[in-house]
């Protein structure tokens, strides 16, 4: 009996195991619950702060005014059943039970020991527990409690509804970690407010309790005059009458303006402490649905300057920039920063180097920091392109070994434009009028699109000259699965064949080049 | 080269630090007759151990000892490591020499701002070229590559200036007359003396009248340019 009962388990669990349908709906449901980089999952946090609003706003109103039916039956019926579901797949999603069977059930069989229930029970139970008792299960759990109308207290527990919403917004939980990192501090703190609150209302007890003062009847009053006084809020509702209990009350004040300063202080510094995590926690939300994100590494002379550009052109690009002054002067300019080491591979692996970045710009002002990061950057990810910054020749041979693709010397550079001006100011003056944007007059880069008029074109086919633009060179690809290779060709003969893909660049106005492209975009569309 | 232009000028190269020697190397590569000043002895040394004759050391707060240099009518290239001591050097060569070509290179826009103001023809600044470069190559990849095919890489392919002589095939013809595909060249544009040292891009789409005197920007491979400029040459 046994022996048949484990086998249809394990064959069960090993179903699930290979199952890809399976394994796509529980992904589906954790990403759902648990990933914040799922794009659904805000979806579903603003329906469920929705869902809790609603059920919390029909308990305020249902105070004075009946509410209507309908309302009580969502209320009463819907939302519970809403979280009870959420519940139930959160606990659901937290572990794999068939993978706990299937590694028992291997291990049984290698070990040649007998197939134990009672072990997986205990294993499966350990890790559902482990959820369970977790405080945003406990809270999940409470939130539900309210349907049961029979306690009216419980009502109260609507409440927990609300709690419920820190599960669904990031910066309400980013505040309970901060205090979290101060727990040792708290904790010292709520005793002795705990301990002097205590005396203080044992004390006035003592002298004021057997009857001289009328507001303190029991010990339960006590209690609360002491703390609403040590707290400094001091309603005055029961205030102490004798010269004793006058004494403790000052006793009382002072110890609590002390406590209650050490409290603010030990919030504050632990928020500046945390002010650089919660900053970057900002920055790496704001960046994480970026796709093409440029890096900067280091915010340098040319790290600047660079930013500056490319904000101009409205490409998405972070600084990482590890000195606190160059960080500052960054967050002043308005970049993205973070305050980080580009050499160390975790920094970029934060930021999904493979996946969201598009480019990673190596700009210290320390050549070998630069060939640092090329090299991080490469063996992590091998299509990203690589731009570094290096002053000396011998370097310049490192950073391509290392994988740049492209090398910046900044001296070369001004000593090649000051040779091109000496030699050709003319044709120097306008170069640099093209390529800088200055004027209008600009080179612009435009791809064939798949389908567009000069997809299976040739070169001759469209007037260029009558468009007002130049063609000066062509990109073709070498082959069609590769979108990065091309090869130039310059000043393409008429009956040169177009093909998606390949990149045509053009000297013209804005408005012609612009008008040239939208047209490209356009004949997409009607084709399709 | 068809323009003889270019191998007969002279250049005089202030500073071989680490600027001054990597932009050196550049216009090494172009021209020929290029001297070398520096201040600091050592460098001067190090410069003739990597062979350049023509290199002296002096020093470049004395304005006689400049003067003697003879920099009339040659081109000046400031490129020392310092930067105070550049926009000094900047400004005694423009007293001394008034008619002279002269270049700097430059670290921050406020730099550049007093170079241009006390007159220097050419300000490079070296951070932001390389800053456009780095943008270039991120915006606009196929240009950047396309311009380091004609710039950069000896492939043939470049852009040249070329000064329409008297009484040429070209005197009296208009833009659209001439196909300069069929010489297998691209305009790209025109510096018309009778408008003013202006650049007219060809794109404009203005029909131009050619007149001698007029600067043709072409781009095309060498032998296509030295075809269209002994063409040129050739008397009507």
């Amino acid at each position: 009996m046994k022996r048949f009962l484990v086998r249809q388990i394990v064959s069960f669990a090993y179903l699930l195991e290979s199952s890809p349908r399976y394994q796509r709906v529980k992904r589906f449901f954790n990403d759902l619950l648990n990933n914040d980089d799922y794009p659904y999952k805000k979806y579903f946090d603003l329906f469920m702060i929705f869902v809790i609003l609603s059920s919390v706003s029909i308990l305020v109103i249902d105070v004075h005014e009946h509410v209507a039916y309908w309302l009580d039956f969502y209320d009463l019926y819907i939302v519970t059943w809403i979280f009870i579901v959420e519940y139930l797949l959160r606990l659901w999603v937290h572990s794999d039970i068939h993978k706990v069977i299937i590694a028992h059930y291997e291990e049984s069989e290698f070990f040649e020991k007998p197939f134990s229930f009672w072990k997986i029970f205990k294993q499966v139970g350990q890790e559902k527990w482990a959820y369970i008792t977790s405080p945003a299960a406990i809270i999940d759990l409470i939130a539900i409690l309210p349907s049961y109308r029979e306690i009216r207290v419980l009502r109260v527990f609507v409440l927990f509804r609300a709690f419920k919403m820190l599960r669904y917004s990031r910066s309400l939980l980013q505040f309970f970690d901060i205090l979290r990192s101060k727990k040792v501090e708290l904790y010292t703190l709520l005793t002795l407010l705990s301990f002097f609150t205590l005396t203080a209302s044992i004390m006035i007890y003592v002298f004021e309790g057997n009857g001289s003062n009328p507001g303190i009847t029991n010990l339960f009053d006590a209690v609360y005059w002491a703390l609403v006084t040590i707290t400094t809020v001091g309603y005055g509702d029961i205030s102490p009458v004798t010269t004793e209990g006058r004494a403790v009350a000052m006793l009382v004040i002072l110890t609590g303006i002390g406590a209650i300063s050490f409290l603010t202080s030990i919030i504050v510094s632990a928020f500046s402490e945390k002010l650089p995590e919660i900053k970057e926690t900002r920055v790496m939300n704001q960046i994480a649905r970026k796709r093409d994100l440029n890096l900067i590494c280091g915010y340098g002379k040319i790290g600047q300057l660079v930013a500056k550009k490319l904000k101009e052109n409205r490409r998405h690009f972070l600084v990482i920039e590890s000195d606190p002054q160059k960080v500052q002067k960054a967050e002043l300019d308005g970049c993205d920063v973070l305050m980080a080491d580009a050499t160390k591979s975790d920094t970029l692996l934060k930021l999904k180097l493979s996946e969201n970045v598009r480019s990673v710009i190596c700009v210290t002002h320390d050549d070998i920091i630069n060939v640092f990061i090329t090299i991080n950057a490469r063996s992590l990810c091998s299509d990203v392109e690589i731009i570094a910054r290096c002053s000396d020749k011998s370097v310049s041979k490192k950073l391509r070994m290392a994988g740049a693709n492209h090398v910046i010397m900044p001296e070369e550079i001004a000593g090649m434009l000051g040779s091109v001006y000496i030699g050709q100011p003319v044709a120097f003056e306008a170069l640099q009028a093209i390529i800088t944007q200055k004027r209008t007059a600009r080179i612009d880069e435009v791809e064939i699109k798949l389908g567009s008029f000069l997809d299976g074109a040739k070169v001759g086919d469209f007037d260029f000259t009558a468009n007002k633009l130049v063609l000066l060179a062509l990109l073709k690809r070498f082959d069609s699965t590769d979108r990065k290779s091309h090869y130039v060709l310059f000043n393409p003969p008429d009956e040169t064949p177009l093909r998606a893909g390949d990149i045509l660049v053009v000297m013209g106005y804005s408005v012609s080049i612009a008008d040239f492209k939208g047209r490209l975009e356009q004949s997409v569309r009607y084709k399709k | 080269m068809f323009d003889t232009k270019s191998s007969n000028l002279e250049i005089v190269l202030f500073g071989y630090g680490s600027t001054g020697s990597k932009v050196y190397e550049m216009l090494s590569a172009n021209f020929t007759k290029i001297t070398v000043v520096d201040r600091d002895e050592r460098l001067i040394e190090k410069a003739k151990e990597e062979g350049i004759v023509t290199s002296v050391t002096v020093d470049l707060t004395n304005d006689s000892e400049l003067e003697e240099l003879g920099l009339e009518g040659k081109i000046l290239f400031c490129a020392m490591d310092e930067m105070a001591l550049n926009i000094f050097l900047a400004l005694s060569l423009r007293s001394i020499a008034s008619d002279s070509t002269i270049l700097s290179v430059s670290t921050s826009a406020e730099n550049t701002r007093k170079l241009k103001f006390i007159g220097v023809d050419k300000v490079i600044d070296i951070y932001e070229s390389s800053a456009n470069r780095i943008v270039d190559i991120i915006t606009r990849p196929a240009v950047t590559r396309v311009m380091d095919e004609i710039i950069y890489v000896d492939n043939g392919i470049s852009i040249e200036e070329i000064e329409i002589p008297p009484d040429s095939f070209l005197e009296g013809k208009c833009v659209h007359d001439i196909n300069f595909r069929e010489y297998g060249l691209i305009l790209i544009g025109i510096s018309d003396k009778e408008l003013g040292e202006d650049f007219i891009f060809v794109s404009r789409g203005i029909n131009h009248k050619f007149d001698a005197g007029d600067i043709l920007v072409l781009m095309g491979e060498t032998p296509a340019l030295e075809a269209f400029y002994k063409k040129l040459t050739e008397k009507r």
